[in-house]
């Protein structure tokens, strides 16, 4: 029985390659225009200790041939006055992280199918921390671009450090030692499997499933817990974490009101024990007039790790500690408002050239009942085709 | 590994159920409906959710990337 199975499935997987290969010559590509994407974003977040300020900047291009390149630079401005990151006294700091990535993906075109490879590569650096990751993607479009199949590869490697701000170079406690003395790694492999498929003239759905293996330091360098006896302990986490997430989302667009509602769940676990759900739901109204607004809604909950506890309730025998609040038994709500403004009607005016640029301003409110507090995201974007 | 390639196969067959041409996707066109063209705004978000949240995924990470944890 087993053999045969076997032999059904090779054959299933020669006939569908032989599809592949005998579709129709490739589409024409000789139109030798050159097209692109030009985005520039301010992205906001605001919480009791942590500000964080994000502009960025993203271009792409699509060669004629099949080819597209794509750029991308992010600096994240933090202002944070919490211990968790660093700070020694209750004055808050500021600090930078420049982050940039580049990707290239190719194309080929099988008549009513398509074949696109991707790489990727990012790279961020901050006082304390510094991250170089790549990843590898294919993508298969089946039944005129219909059903697309999508797969991904990534591995992340990053060098922790340790900063100390607006004190006096030496951590006031036991754990501290000198600046510059501590140096840790993570590694991260990724990989992820989806399904993008049109249902109906209406009606799209996604499934994908991803898997991250997460090994290395994975504790905050800074955060410390007090124990009943006065002496301080470092965080410890454990040093892998295995992490599953099945996400899917619906997208219907209803005629009759010009709206899109747009339904998502994730689930997760990981090998901490940590298990979330994030149910999510946004509605698109056309407004007329090039606006369209969008409202969101996000829930967000999740159990406590397996070695998380309240802080007065670890004691010295306890190897793993976490002070983390994510660690931590949680939930939060999100409720978001952006309005999406199209600029055609700029057409035939000394600003023609930004007739096919969208403009778009979003806010969000999120209350959380972890030690993090409530929270704001902010953004306004520009999005410029070419 | 068998029982993945299996699942794997059965969803690769399972999309040649559904064919809605080309010419009926005009709703899907909208910008409403195309969910990657948020994908920078997402990208924040989930770089913010990740440094909150005790879960990630469904957006290509799964972690590290920057000292905000």
């Amino acid at each position: 029985m087993r053999r045969a199975l076997v032999r059904v499935e090779r054959f299933v997987w020669f006939a569908l390659l032989l599809g592949l290969c005998a579709s129709p010559a490739w589409a024409d590509r000789a139109s030798g225009t050159t097209t692109g994407l030009l985005e520039l974003r301010g992205d906001y977040y605001w919480e009791t200790s942590t500000r964080v300020l994000a502009p960025s900047a993203r271009l792409r291009l699509d060669l004629p041939d099949g080819l597209s390149l794509d750029g991308e630079y992010l600096l994240d401005s933090v202002t944070s006055a919490s211990v968790a990151a660093g700070a020694l006294t209750d004055s808050g700091f500021t600090e930078r992280r420049n982050d940039a990535s580049l990707g290239a993906a190719y194309e080929f075109d099988l008549g009513q199918a398509a074949l696109a490879f991707s790489l990727h590569g990012t790279f961020s650096k901050e006082p304390d921390y510094r991250s170089l990751s790549g990843s590898f993607g294919a993508a298969l479009s089946l039944n005129d671009r219909a059903s697309v199949l999508r797969f991904s590869l990534g591995y992340l490697h990053d060098d922790v450090g340790q900063v100390f701000r607006t004190g006096t170079g030496a951590r006031p406690d036991p754990m501290g030692g000198v600046a510059g003395s501590f140096s840790e790694n993570l590694e991260a492999f990724t990989s992820s499997a989806g399904l993008d498929q049109v249902l109906t003239p209406t009606l799209t759905a996604s499934v994908s499933y991803d898997f991250g293996r997460v090994s290395g330091f994975l504790a905050s360098p800074y955060r410390r817990l007090l124990l009943a006896d006065g002496t301080r302990r470092a965080e410890n986490h454990p040093d892998l974490r295995l992490r599953h997430t099945v996400s899917g989302r619906l997208a219907w667009y209803v005629r009759a009101t010009h709206s899109a509602i747009h339904v998502a769940y994730r689930a997760y676990v990981d090998s901490w024990r940590i298990a979330a759900i994030t149910p999510e739901v946004r509605l698109y109204q056309e407004l007329g007039g090039h606006r369209t607004l969008r409202l969101r809604y996000r829930y967000y909950a999740q159990n406590r790790a397996s070695f998380y506890k309240p802080a007065d309730q670890y004691t010295a025998d306890d190897t793993l500690i976490s002070v983390d609040p994510k660690m931590s038994a949680f939930h939060s709500h999100l409720l978001g408002l952006k309005m999406m403004l199209d600029l055609s009607f700029l057409e035939h005016s000394v600003l023609e050239s930004f007739a096919a640029a969208t403009v778009d301003m979003n806010f969000e409110y999120i209350w959380n009942t972890n030690r993090y507090g409530d929270g704001v995201i902010a953004s306004v974007g520009l999005r410029l085709p070419f | 590994m068998t029982r993945l390639r299996l699942a794997l196969l059965a969803l690769l067959l399972a999309t040649g159920c559904v064919h809605v041409a080309p010419y009926e996707r005009e709703d899907l066109s909208r910008s409403s409906m195309d969910a990657s063209r948020e994908a920078s705004e997402v990208g924040f978000e989930s770089h913010v959710h990740d440094a909150r949240e005790g879960a990630t995924g469904g957006h290509g990470s799964t972690g590290g990337g920057c000292g905000c944890n």
